[in-house]
Formats: structure tokens, C-alpha cells, sequence
């Protein structure tokens, strides 16, 4: 048997945002997964939000911190909640068979 | 040609980014134990509810459910329009005006009776609109027949959605708002007295 191993894509940060960034009644609220305070977040930041965690699953943050700052840079709050959602990045590298 | 899709796709999320990132707001709610529970009754609840009936009082055995006390207004049909079973109620009239049903409902000949939060004040919060014998599309409804109130449940889908206000006990399926899950996810929804998060226990 083939004894490599591949790493697994992590979905934890898109899975953070999917059970942890509710809408409710036109409102979205988070869950900062580092100090576990909730926050209350407009459309745009959740889709700044949205867009790190695709960033950060595809490997690619410090491209879209470039992009970040290409743009205007960051508004009050929302990098601090971007840095945390990096802290989901799977770290644990495990075997599955081919 | 596929470097050029790629260039313009990346084009239009930066323009996406820029947007949202103008666009963006953040507000602390700290750290709050009723808010954590929110997200665990909103990200597992999940509901597909039958017409329920009013309830005048919460159940004696509400199984941890948290019950809502909200005034009611209760409007009969215009007795010249027709409402047809399985036609979807998507309005209702209130003074003159007409206000969308969020998310509309089935009519159901067994049901007569249907709640729809009171959308006239734009936010769909803090009342209830018991409509007898609803009118699809919009129809005129009657005068206010009565200004009581009754008790709530709230209901979410998996994705946090808000689905709805139901009074009668948890449907098959599905699960109700629990505990203080909702007391920071709808901190609008007050009781009569006017003081928010005062939930009834059953």
C-alpha cells in the first residue's frame, strides 16, 4: 500500500463563519473563536469576513492583506476578528489513505 | 483567453472587497453568556412548522421552551373575497396599508386561524397580527376584533435564519428557541411591560 499521505483541506474557518455568523433579522452576530465575544457585524464585514476565510483555506492570506490594504485598508474592529479566524487554520496534519 | 476570465474575476472581488470593506461595521456585545447560548440555539434549531393555534396561556409542560408574552391583534377577512385552500397569504391589510407576510403561509380549510408578525411598524418585531380566515394576495382584511396577547415560541433554521413566531407546543422536527438564546438575538422582542428579555416560563 501506497504509505504517502496527503493533507486534508481544512473548511474549519468556512465552517466557523457557516455555525457561528448567524443572520437574524437583517443583523449577522460572531463569535471571535480566540476571546469568545460576540459582535455584531454588518453585510460588508461578513463578506470581508467570508473573504479572509476563503483566503486563509486557499493558502493565501497574505495576498488578501495586500488586497486589504490595496483597497483603503481596514475599517475599525473587523481586522482583529480576521486575525482570530486565522487561529482556525488546521495545524494537525493527518494521514488519510489514497 | 482563461488569463483574461482569471483577471477579471480577480477585478471584480477586489471591486466585491472594497465595497465590503467600506461598507463594514463592527460592534462589540463582549462577552455574554446569553449571547454564546444564541449561537448555539440559532446554529441547531430548525423548524418546519405546521398553522398553529394561539395559546392564551404557555403550556403547563413547556419542556424548557421559553414562552413570549406580545400583544395580539386579531382581524377577521373581508367577507366578499374567497380564500382557497393551499393559496399562500403574502399580505395583510392594517390601517389602510398593505404589509407583507414574512414568508408567507399556507392556507389549510382545517386551520382557520394564522399569525403573522406585524410588519406596519418595518421591523416585524414586538407584536403579532392573528388573522381569522387570512386573504391570499393581499386581500382587506376587517377591523380589529380584539387586543389581547398570547404566548410565543421563536424559531430559526439551521443556518440562523429567522423563521417565525409559533404558539402552540414544538412542532415534529423540529426545535424551538431554548433558554436566554434569544434574549441578544432579537433584544427588540419585549413583553408588555416593555422591559426586553423577560421570557415566560411555562
Amino acid at each position: 500500500m501506497d504509505d504517502r499521505v496527503r493533507v486534508r483541506p481544512s473548511p474549519a474557518v468556512l465552517f466557523w463563519l457557516d455555525r457561528y455568523c448567524p443572520s437574524v433579522d437583517g443583523h449577522f452576530l460572531f463569535l471571535d473563536p480566540i476571546s469568545w465575544q460576540s459582535f455584531e457585524l454588518t453585510e460588508g464585514a461578513v463578506i470581508v469576513l467570508r473573504e479572509a476565510a476563503s483566503a486563509i483555506e486557499q493558502e493565501r492570506f497574505n495576498d488578501f492583506l495586500f488586497e486589504v490594504r490595496e483597497a483603503g485598508g481596514w475599517p475599525p474592529g473587523l481586522e482583529f476578528l480576521v486575525r482570530a479566524l486565522t487561529e482556525l487554520r488546521q495545524t494537525n496534519e493527518f494521514p488519510f489513505p489514497e | 483567453m482563461e488569463q483574461e476570465q482569471s483577471t477579471n474575476s480577480t477585478e471584480q472581488r477586489r471591486k466585491l472587497l472594497k465595497g465590503a470593506l467600506a461598507a463594514s461595521g463592527v460592534v462589540s456585545m463582549g462577552y455574554s453568556g446569553s449571547a454564546l447560548a444564541s449561537f448555539q440555539c440559532v446554529s441547531s434549531t430548525s423548524v418546519s412548522p405546521p398553522p398553529l393555534q394561539a395559546r392564551s396561556t404557555p403550556p403547563s409542560d413547556s419542556g424548557g421552551l421559553r414562552w413570549l408574552k406580545v400583544p395580539l391583534y386579531a382581524y377577521t377577512r373581508d367577507t366578499t373575497k374567497t380564500c382557497n385552500n393551499g393559496q399562500i397569504v403574502s399580505s395583510y391589510e392594517y390601517g389602510g396599508n398593505i404589509y407583507p407576510v414574512l414568508g408567507g403561509m399556507q392556507i389549510e380549510s382545517s386551520s382557520p386561524i394564522y399569525m403573522v408578525l406585524d410588519t406596519s411598524n418595518g421591523s416585524g418585531n414586538g407584536s403579532v397580527i392573528l388573522i381569522l380566515n387570512p386573504i391570499p394576495s393581499g386581500g382587506l382584511c376587517g377591523s380589529a376584533i380584539s387586543n389581547k396577547f398570547v404566548y410565543l415560541l421563536a424559531y430559526f433554521e439551521q443556518d440562523g435564519s429567522y423563521v417565525g413566531v409559533y404558539t402552540d407546543a414544538a412542532p415534529v422536527m423540529s426545535q424551538a428557541a431554548t433558554g436566554s438564546c434569544l434574549t441578544s438575538v432579537n433584544p427588540n422582542l419585549q413583553t408588555p411591560g416593555g422591559s426586553a428579555n423577560q421570557w415566560i416560563d411555562g
